[in-house]
């Protein structure tokens, strides 16, 4: 360890100088209060002393007092060497700023064991130093990544976003959240989700500049602050990260195909303050991943007016869970070869005490994001077996499941208690599912299903055709019945592929043994044409637009007639 | 003669305090050989003039020297002058570093036999 001597006495210097060598110290020895403290107020200096008490110009305890006035290093133990033995000459040393005193003569065993005991103390000291340089960085930075933190980037922007009002000049935060991540975890796991994270952001620091501040705000969420810039500047620069990005990151030998959607916010023109701002930057890439994701989005004002709706609509929607204002309307499936009616479709109207009718397609989103679709969906199976259990035997009911509800475990014991409850036979139960469902390839969602047909329930894929890889998901899971989109149907008359791929998806039905519903029939042409085509059902406003629970069972008795009369 | 009393140059104590490294005890009188006449007689002129602050500086000094050769008859008479100094005491100055001469030539010859015995 490098310590430092000062003492005017040539004698009393190689003295020491010596003893100290011999004890295996790296000496600094200088002759006079000046040099000392010169030495000591160095970053990288002695961080041990013994100082002469008696020095001309600067004495052992006005060393202690310089050294001690600087804030910026790390600690110095001082030791100051007197032959004044007085007790006042003690108290005043050791005010200066001394750590300990030693009196000559020194004894070398005495003066060995005072440094050691400095040594100690320096020892503690430094490990203080690093517990609180840990403690300052861990609460500065993501402990993954090792990037900037939430709190940082905020304190930050606001600063900057002071110094942007005084200098008149622009400031940009850019928000980016890795599109499709939570895949990764649930397929890849949470280990490879996490150095995916890591690599993300060190592509993400090779994209920025040096004076753009990077920061990862918790989960998938980074965010780059981008000072003095312009929104042309901030543009490439979300550009770029958008297309760093785009390309696949291999971890541990798995290719993951992700992407960043990224929301910019600009200062003053969206707002001074940071809160605001990061909130208009998180609507803007609400708004990226809305469209699409893997693209940047500037905000505009208008996005703060939908998401504003969207959060009364949230508020609503909790609401009307628990004062009734759902209720069920049904719409009837036909079997094209017997005439007969098969089932009934449930679906769900929502009236608002001041908007009246408010579209599923405009509330089913918000209730699934929010986790509402939960409650809400169990509210229409239990209401539907409810209402199902008074129709005739060979009428089933159809019920649409969200991809949500799944992920609940406890959905197989819940449609089992619903149709308890109702006293309505498993076997007239019709589930459907969207490919949404599937789309993970999640085992338990397979699991749940299969437990679902071994109670007798009958299993529909909605919306068939839509999908990337519909086909595949018919090897997932041997469905009852497909239900083809309805905008195929919808195209059926103009479009020539369109009765093309109604009659293949018909075709694969009958080989499977599985029913195939044409959805959406509005006219008899259509109707005749996907007859053609050899669906083996229809459903559609041709047969009847979706009519109230109370009006099912003369909907069925009028069907009835006009199956006889046939 | 007999010169050599433990109480001008405590020999033991020098080397059980250097850990017995007869070279550096060497190498201590050496020093001390070469910048003692020099304070000396600073302390000389301080004591002749009177300069009460000097003799101060100066005894101090040499008391600082003579303590850590294990001097100890010598450093407590140059501890009497740094006290004189401190106070102003200039009566019985001159006497006393009469006695503090005497003692240092004593030493002096102390040690050149200390060396002659090496």
């Amino acid at each position: 360890m490098k310590i430092l001597i000062a003492d005017d006495d040539p004698l009393s210097r190689r003295l020491l100088e010596k003893t100290l060598l011999r004890a295996g110290y790296d000496v600094l020895a200088v002759p006079n209060g000046m040099a000392a403290a010169e030495q000591l107020c160095k970053q990288d200096g002695p961080r041990l002393a013994l100082l002469d008490w008696e020095m001309p110009e600067l004495d052992g305890p006005a060393v202690c007092r310089e050294v001690r006035k600087k804030k910026d290093q790390g600690y110095v133990y001082m030791i100051l060497l007197t032959s004044k033995g007085l007790k006042t000459d003690i108290v005043t040393g050791l005010g200066s700023g001394a750590d300990d005193y030693l009196t000559k003569p020194f004894d070398s065993g005495e003066l060995k064991a005072r440094l050691r005991t400095g040594q100690r103390i320096l020892h503690l000291e430094g490990r203080l130093v690093e517990a609180r340089e840990n403690m300052r960085f861990k609460a500065t930075h993501d402990h993954l990544t090792s990037l900037w933190n939430r709190g940082v980037i905020v304190d930050l922007l606001g600063r900057e976003l002071t110094r942007s009002r005084r200098e008149n000049v622009c400031t940009a935060i850019i928000l980016g959240d890795l599109d499709h991540f939570k895949n990764v975890n649930d397929t890849l796991g949470h280990p490879i989700g996490d150095k995916l994270l890591c690599l993300v952001a060190a592509r993400l620091k090779d994209t920025v500049r040096e004076t753009d501040t990077i920061a990862r705000l918790g989960g998938d969420e980074f965010a780059i602050l981008q000072a003095a810039t312009s929104p042309y500047a901030a543009e490439a620069l979300a550009g770029r990260v958008v297309d760093v990005l785009a390309s696949p990151i291999v971890v541990e030998g798995h290719e993951i195909n992700t992407g960043l959607s990224v929301g910019i916010a600009l200062a003053p023109s969206d707002g001074t303050a940071a809160d605001h701002l990061m909130k208009c930057a998180d609507l803007a890439l609400y708004r990226a991943k809305a469209e699409g994701r893997g693209l940047f989005r500037f905000f505009e004002p208008e996005m703060d007016a939908r998401i504003q709706r969207r959060r009364a609509l949230e508020v609503d929607l909790r609401r009307a869970l628990t004062s009734g204002e759902f209720h069920l309307v049904y719409q009837p499936q036909l079997n094209l070869a017997t005439n007969a009616l098969t089932g009934m479709e449930a679906l769900l109207r929502w009236t608002h005490p001041e908007r009246q009718a408010v579209l599923p397609a405009e509330f089913i989103p918000v209730a699934e994001e929010t986790g509402l679709i939960v409650p809400l969906g169990e509210w229409v199976l239990r209401r539907a077996c409810a209402e199902a259990a008074h129709w005739p035997d060979a009428i089933r009911v159809a019920v649409n499941l969200s991809p949500v509800q799944f992920r609940s475990r406890g959905l197989v014991a819940m449609v089992t208690q619903a149709l308890a409850a109702a006293g309505l036979p498993a076997t007239r139960l019709e589930i459907e599912i969207t490919e949404a469902a599937l789309l993970q390839k999640d085992e338990m969602t397979v699991a749940m299903l299969h437990q679902l047909r071994a109670l007798g329930v009958r299993i529909s894929m909605d919306d068939f055709g839509t999908g990337y890889s519909s086909l595949s998901y018919l090897r997932s899971f041997p469905f009852d019945k497909i239900k083809i989109d309805r905008s195929f149907i919808a195209d059926i008359e103009r479009n020539g592929d369109s009765e093309a791929i109604i009659r293949a998806i018909a075709e694969l039905g009958a080989s499977l043994g599985i029913a195939t519903t044409a959805e959406g029939i509005e006219t008899p042409e259509q109707l005749e044409l996907v007859r053609r085509a050899g669906c083996t059902e229809v459903q559609g406003y041709l047969l009847s637009k979706p009519r109230a629970a109370a009006d099912v069972l003369d909907l069925i008795a009028g069907f009835g007639r006009k199956a006889a009369a046939a | 003669m007999n010169v050599a009393t433990p109480a001008v140059l405590d020999i033991t104590d020098l080397l059980s305090r250097v850990d017995n490294d007869r070279e550096l005890v060497a190498e201590l009188f050496s020093i001390f050989k070469s910048i003692f006449p020099s304070h000396l007689q600073r302390l000389s002129d301080a004591v002749a003039n009177d300069l009460s602050k000097q003799v101060q500086a100066e005894s101090h000094t040499l008391k600082g020297m003579l303590l850590n050769l294990s001097a100890a008859r010598a450093a407590a008479m140059a501890a009497d002058l740094e006290s004189m100094g401190r106070e102003g005491k200039i009566a019985g100055m001159r006497e006393a570093f009469s006695e503090f001469q005497k003692e240092a030539e004593t030493l002096l010859l102390q040690i050149e036999s200390v060396e002659s015995q090496r």
